[in-house]
């Protein structure tokens, strides 16, 4: 990695999702070295996984296209992929970052035609359709996947299906020896944005997304619903693959709770609101969508897309904290249990599929790797303790996309400030 | 000397003549095949139980608790308390924690067994732990699996778990909504766990057997409903409260709801005690009111 040229003037930058490379386009668009830090094979993060932003209703995909214009047209920024943070140390101004590069297998030689693919027959788990999904163990994280180049699974190695992805390589891209190596980066200042991961379901126990199929999060339902999902797109159950034209969603699924997450996640009504519209446009009439809430948060204009959803006959609001959830053995139908509490009602009602809106929580505890100030939830505090590490996005708070972004840019300024300061000192 | 020593009480329940005895029975065949030795608690007391949280109040049910641990630190130095009754074990434990993290409750807590002029301190010293929990975390399911000399092979056992041994505190490392240990344990003496039994932890009603029968039973038939729905046989559950609402009830519930429910409802000790090589009596299996033929049966194969 002798290419990678780093100072007290560059920003390094951790976490190539939507936060991220806002970042270090808007760094090196004010003129600054940035060198961006992706631990995945791909950047891109958790919204591109979204089939849908809302409150427009348009696809990630544009707004990822054009961050990725921006960032292959800047000669400032240094991406490096399934590079992992394991220590910063010095201070503002002077810090050094000790990365972790992991092997890809495969070489800049790759063109992502796709024989190492066809060649291989193992098959793993998808991440990128949170486990929905398998694929081949040479792969392609994600059809924008950036850099586009394909990635061999370790599992693989040492196996024949390792030999046989080699050899169906024309391009001499496939390199089985490589092995990972431990790089320190120089940087005056750091972003952090390392974003978000959902609050694993499987603790909300009552809520069985451990033992029932037809339990699912939020952030599964949007792989569904997505063309080019595990499902292509159709909203089926993962027990028997029926349609699934009844769903509960579930808002505040580890949320604002004192056995989960103490904070509300911010982004959850709306993620709901806006799969009841993915509903609609699925089955049309037909779509029963019922939404089990504590309040409904719908921020600032968000507002008139509640009242759209409000409207929609389709949609039905009930006020509750459901109880717990039963699983029908005969059809794979949910219960969901608890009283409503406008007019303490009990029920008990059956849906085809059930959603949990499952909350956001830091992706890395960034307390073992850098000096810098959390809040109770883990969340990066504005201003680290020397001035120079600043968090940005989901890092630093539960947000969504539009309000990442800001946090980016904000967090970006923080940043040339300190490296402006270095550069003048340095005369 | 055995391998591993307790102090112990067996709560109510489990005296003689009354409901448990049986399991009392088991769990001694069951630990002397595990070379565990139970060192009683001499004049031990009631735990308080149900009453103690309904109307006996919050001091008197801590020093009711706090006199056995307080007996046991003296007698039984350097062991943990055992308890094979869920309601022993959670009423104890609930004392021990609320006198480590409130020193005001401790003060009187001593005060009054100061009072009762018994030369009594509690100190806090041991663990208070179930039966189970000795069984799975001190010997370890491979340890008990060896003394297995007879399979309860073909047997399908619905592991009710109930709520005392599974909250607050619950078994470290199992799911409050779906513990597998009964199911493992099932597995061990090589018995059929019911995979998906969706009412082990459901409640049995409690004491609101006695008080509000109606409510209580519909519980239980639920526990039972869904053991047969899973083809199971019997019940095997680790609560001496559980034991007793869900098997002598069945007969009223029968009544109110023209069911035919007639299924056993065993102990784990039970279960253990039979695959150990114990006959029915050394089992306990007298003790049933609905009796658990299948295990009968194979107790009396090669009984020593």
């Amino acid at each position: 990695m002798a290419d990678v040229v780093a100072t007290h003037e560059t920003i390094v930058v951790v976490g190539g999702g939507i936060s991220g490379m806002t970042a270090a386009v808007e760094a090196a668009e004010t003129g600054k070295n940035v060198i961006l830090l992706e631990r995945a094979p791909s950047l891109g993060g958790r919204v591109s996984q979204l089939y849908k932003y809302f409150p427009k209703l348009c696809h990630p995909t544009c707004g990822m296209e054009i961050n990725l214009r921006r960032l292959r047209g800047n000669k400032r920024i240094k991406v490096l992929t399934q590079a992992e943070v394991r220590k910063i140390e010095g201070h503002a101004g002077d810090y050094k970052l000790s990365v972790t590069l992991h092997p890809r297998y495969v070489n800049d030689n790759c063109t992502a035609c796709g024989e190492c693919g066809q060649a291989v027959s193992a098959e793993i788990p998808n991440p990128f359709d949170y486990g929905m999904s398998r694929m081949k163990a040479a792969y392609l994280p994600s059809l924008m996947a950036y850099p586009q180049r394909y990635v061999i699974d370790p599992s693989i190695l040492g196996t024949a299906d390792a030999e046989k992805a080699k050899a169906a390589c024309k391009y001499g891209a496939i390199d089985l020896d490589m092995k990972p190596e431990t790089i320190t980066l120089s940087a005056g200042a750091v972003v952090w944005a390392t974003g978000w991961r959902p609050y694993d379901a499987a603790k909300i126990q009552p809520y069985g997304y451990d033992r029932f199929a037809n339990v699912i999060t939020s952030v599964e339902f949007e792989r569904l619903s997505d063309p080019r999902g595990p499902t292509a797109g159709r909203i089926v159950r993962p027990s028997d693959g029926k349609e699934a034209k009844n769903v509960a969603f579930i808002q505040c699924a580890g949320s604002r709770d004192r056995n989960h997450l103490k904070h509300c996640s911010r982004i959850c009504c709306m993620a709901s609101l806006k799969q009841t519209t993915y509903m609609r446009e699925h089955f049309g009439d037909e779509a029963q969508s019922t939404i089990y809430y504590i309040d409904i948060r719908a921020i600032d204009r968000f507002e008139d897309f509640y009242q759209k959803v409000q409207a929609d006959p389709a949609v039905r609001f009930l006020k509750s904290k459901v109880a717990n959830i039963t699983e029908d053995e005969a059809t794979g139908d949910v219960i969901l249990h608890g009283v409503d509490t406008e007019g303490y009602h009990r029920y008990d009602n059956r849906h085809d599929l059930c959603v949990l809106a499952v909350g956001m929580e830091p992706s890395v505890d960034v307390r073992s790797i850098a000096d810098v100030r959390v809040d109770a939830s883990g969340f990066i505090e504005l201003g680290a303790t020397d001035g120079g590490i600043f968090g940005a996005g989901c890092a630093a708070n539960a947000l969504d996309v539009n309000r990442s972004v800001q946090s980016a840019t904000a967090s970006v300024l923080r940043a040339v400030q300190v490296v402006n300061r270095v550069a003048k000192a340095e005369g | 000397m055995a391998r591993k020593e307790y102090s112990f009480y067996p709560g109510c329940s489990s005296e003689r003549l009354t409901s448990a005895s049986n399991y009392m029975v088991s769990v001694e065949a069951m630990c002397k095949k595990l070379d565990v030795q139970l060192n009683e608690i001499p004049d031990w007391n009631c735990c308080g139980a149900s009453i103690g949280y309904a109307e006996g109040g919050e001091l008197p049910r801590h020093v009711m608790n706090a006199r056995n641990l307080a007996i046991s630190e003296q007698v039984n130095k350097g062991q943990d308390v055992v308890a094979t009754c869920a309601a022993c074990w959670l009423g104890a434990r609930e004392t021990k924690d609320r006198l480590a993290h409130d020193s005001d409750l401790l003060a009187e807590t001593n005060e009054a067994l100061r009072e009762a002029g018994m030369n009594l301190q509690y100190k806090g010293e041991q663990e208070v732990r179930h039966m189970v929990e000795v069984l799975i975390e001190d010997l370890g399911y491979d340890e008990l699996k060896k003394p297995v000399v007879k399979s309860l092979e073909g047997i399908k056992f619905a592991g009710y778990v109930g709520c005392q041994t599974n909250r607050p505190f619950g078994i470290v490392g199992e799911s409050f909504e779906n513990p597998k240990y009964l199911d493992k344990l099932v597995e061990i003496v090589g018995g059929e766990p019911v995979e998906k039994y969706d009412q082990k932890v459901t409640c049995c009603g409690g004491a609101l057997a006695f008080s509000e029968p109606e409510k209580s039973q519909a519980q239980i038939k639920k526990i039972i409903e869904s053991a047969y729905d899973h083809g199971a046989e019997m019940i095997v559950t680790p609560c001496p409260v559980c034991q007793m609402n869900v098997e002598v009830y069945q007969g009223q519930i029968n009544k109110r709801y023209g069911t035919k429910f007639n299924m056993p409802v065993t102990y784990y000790s039970q279960l253990m005690a039979v695959a150990y090589g114990g006959s029915a009596k050394d089992a306990g299996l007298d003790g049933q009111i609905i009796r658990a033929r299948k295990l009968e049966e194979i107790a009396a194969k090669g009984a020593r």
